[in-house]
């Protein structure tokens, strides 16, 4: 699998990445930083806790690094997610949160793929 | 040259890497994981950053917070911020450059747009660190940045600190303008950073002084005067370019003004302008620099305290070895310097405007010393004292001056005053006729330090002396060259001619003695008689003179 194969994989936008970082090289070493990112984490911990300032910030770093590494369907994801919680009035919506969930998952399983077979 | 240096501030690991990576070719690169622990890098001053590119959401202090303390610690005139960040909502854009933020970029990170960013905001932020003109660091910015690199270094005796002089520099903003001085001085710095001497970090300071930090095992003094003197084009016209320096050798880890006071000092102890422009500071320079703020700041208290003593160098006729005059010197012992030259601190004091203060206290002492020798029936002879060129700008100077000899009841010729050429200007523009009223009334003037300077014959043009003293640097050179015995002799003839008198200042040995009679000098002052004397000595050198009959007698 190529690094354009993968991303096609998990929805996310190749060119794009590779007009920033110029090297697949650079794109897979970024990608593969994913794995050990602790956003996601983050954001699911401070769901269950209920804990509305920290669901804010971990969504909105997860809309960061996910339009830093090109993965679109994420950054789309966590974007309208990232916009719910701005207000910080209310927990974050379950739809929402599921779709997150399936990109993230999405994402990892294609990474995991990506890293067996090298 | 060292890269800039530029902190990131933000919680991903993956944005800082991101970010890293795309700059570290140009800069310097440090990051933090938010605000708080970007504060403690700042504070902990191991770096001087010259941008931060701050996310604003993030734990434990986020980019609000940080531009917020950044802004109670007073450290945001000299350090920009640009906002990065995914957020790019009206409201926290307003809220971040409310709070000091002066640029933006989204998420994701486009490395052209992060370098143009970063460039423009650096270059932008520079002037309060750079010198606009040449792109050299400012003085702040060079002791800022070479204090910083001297912190971390591992032996910061590895270094010097060397001072830069052109020579003319103001002759060549006059001859080929402001453009053609701001052309040499962008040459000159561009010539010095990219120089095999390979410094660190170079400023210039006032007009045309520069400074650098550099490895003293680069230092090789025949590479740097094979570049000095060196012809260059400006603007069509040829133009040498020609500079002095001073070394200071780094030995601890002091502020690098002093280096740099150190450097700066060196360079008037070059010897030889052409040969060896160039001189290392060394010890023994120290204990002879009388820093200016400390001789103004303790003048008055001296003076008050008796710290200034008035010493008489006698005077001799040159043909019967008989005392005739003396001249006035003052001298400066100061409780914890000692003695204090007196080319160290009389120009700072000319500087200051203290100087006439001095010269009127030499004035009231003598005057007072010489009536109570008369009173007490001791032996006495003229006492010149010194005029600087300040004292005639000031009025309450010259009113004492003249009151005093209204009131004078001596023989012509009993009170002298001893006038440079540096004076020339100052009667010119201010009282040209004092000096004819001072004589009018009774007074002598000696012409001082004559063949010193380059203007001397426009002031025995233009005012009549007395007394023509001729210079100590003329005088050691009767042996060296075969030219100045003769150069002498026509001086002296040309005096008596208008009708002056003519001592020789800084007579050591007989040979010059005799040269000097030869050449029918009357009067002779230095070693070879005696060395100026601290007033009860003086007093004993005149009652011995008297003794052996060795003394001028003057009819009062």
């Amino acid at each position: 699998m190529t690094i354009r194969e993968l991303y096609e994989k998990i929805d996310g936008n190749y060119e794009d990445v590779l007009g920033r970082l110029m090297k697949d090289s650079f794109i897979e070493k970024f990608a593969l930083m994913y794995i050990k990112d602790s956003s996601y984490g983050t954001l699911t911990e401070a769901i269950e806790s209920g804990n509305l300032p920290d669901q804010f910030r971990a969504a909105h770093s997860l809309k960061g690094v996910s339009a830093n590494l090109g993965f679109e369907k994420l950054r789309k994801a966590a974007s309208e997610l990232t916009e719910q919680l701005r207000p910080q009035n209310a927990p974050a919506d379950p739809s929402l949160v599921n779709a997150v969930k399936a990109a993230h998952e999405k994402i990892l399983a294609g990474l995991a793929e990506y890293q067996a077979q090298k | 040259m060292v890269k800039n240096e530029i902190l990131i501030v933000d919680d991903s690991e993956i944005n800082r890497s991101m970010l890293h990576l795309m700059l570290e070719d140009e800069y310097e690169v440090t990051e933090a994981e938010n605000g708080a622990e970007a504060i403690a890098i700042i504070e902990k001053g191991d770096h001087i950053f010259r941008l931060v590119l701050l996310d604003l959401v993030m734990p434990v202090m986020d980019g609000f917070c940080f531009l917020q303390e950044l802004k109670n610690r007073k450290l945001q005139q000299q350090l920009p911020v640009i906002i990065i960040s995914g957020d790019t909502s009206e409201e926290s854009l307003d809220r971040a450059y409310g709070l000091g933020a002066v640029d933006f970029f989204t998420k994701p990170f486009n490395p052209s747009i992060v370098n143009h960013r970063v460039q423009n905001v650096i270059s932008l932020y520079a002037h309060s660190y750079r010198d606009i003109l040449t792109g050299c660091y400012s003085r702040n910015g060079f002791i800022q940045v070479v204090e910083n690199f001297l912190q971390r270094a591992e032996d910061v005796s590895k270094y010097s600190v060397i001072f830069y002089d052109l020579k003319n520099f103001k002759a060549t903003n006059s001859l080929m303008g402001i453009d053609g001085g701001d052309f040499v001085l962008k040459h000159v710095s561009k010539g010095l950073i990219n120089s095999e001497l390979e410094p660190l970090f170079v400023t210039r300071l006032e007009a045309d002084h520069f400074v650098c930090l550099a490895e003293s095992e680069k230092i090789d003094y025949e590479a740097m005067m094979r570049d000095n003197g060196a012809i260059i084009n400006v603007h069509g016209k040829p133009l040498q370019v020609r500079f002095r320096m001073g070394v200071a050798r780094i030995d601890s880890l002091a502020p690098i003004a002093g280096y740099m006071d150190r450097a700066k000092l060196a360079l008037n102890y070059i010897e030889d302008e052409y040969l060896k422009p160039y001189a290392e500071f060394d010890e023994k320079m120290a204990e002879n620099y009388v820093n200016a703020a400390v001789v103004t700041s303790d003048f008055e208290t001296s003076l008050e305290n008796d710290e200034f003593k008035v010493y008489y160098q006698p005077v001799m006729e040159a043909a019967t070895g008989k005392i005739a005059s003396a001249e006035a010197l003052i001298r400066w012992i100061h409780p914890d310097r000692g003695f204090v030259r007196p080319d160290l601190f009389i120009p700072v004091l000319e500087k200051d405007g203290y100087i006439s203060k001095l010269d009127l206290f030499v004035d009231l002492k003598v005057t007072s010393v010489l009536k109570e020798w008369k009173e007490q029936g001791l032996p006495t002879v003229p006492v010149s004292v010194n005029l600087s060129w300040m004292d005639f700008y000031d009025e309450d100077m010259i009113r004492f001056i003249l009151e005093r000899l209204k009131s004078n009841k001596s023989a012509p010729g009993s009170i002298r005053y001893e006038i440079t050429e540096s004076s020339f200007a100052a009667l010119k523009e201010n009282r040209g006729d004092v000096l004819r009223e001072m004589q009018s009334l009774g007074a002598w003037l000696l012409m001082d330090d004559f063949g010193s300077g380059y203007s001397s014959l426009g002031m025995l043009m233009n005012y009549k002396f007395n007394i023509l003293k001729i210079d100590m640097s003329i005088v050691r050179k009767l042996e060296e060259k075969p030219e100045v015995p003769h150069i002498v002799e026509l001086i002296i003839n040309m005096c008596h001619h208008l009708g002056m008198k003519v001592v020789a200042e800084g007579v050591e040995t007989e040979s010059q003695l005799n040269m000097l009679k030869k050449a029918e000098c009357d009067y002779i002052q230095g070693y070879y008689f005696s060395k100026p004397l601290p007033e009860a000595e003086f007093k004993e050198f005149l009652a011995r003179c008297k003794s052996e009959q060795k003394i001028v007698e003057y009819k009062e």
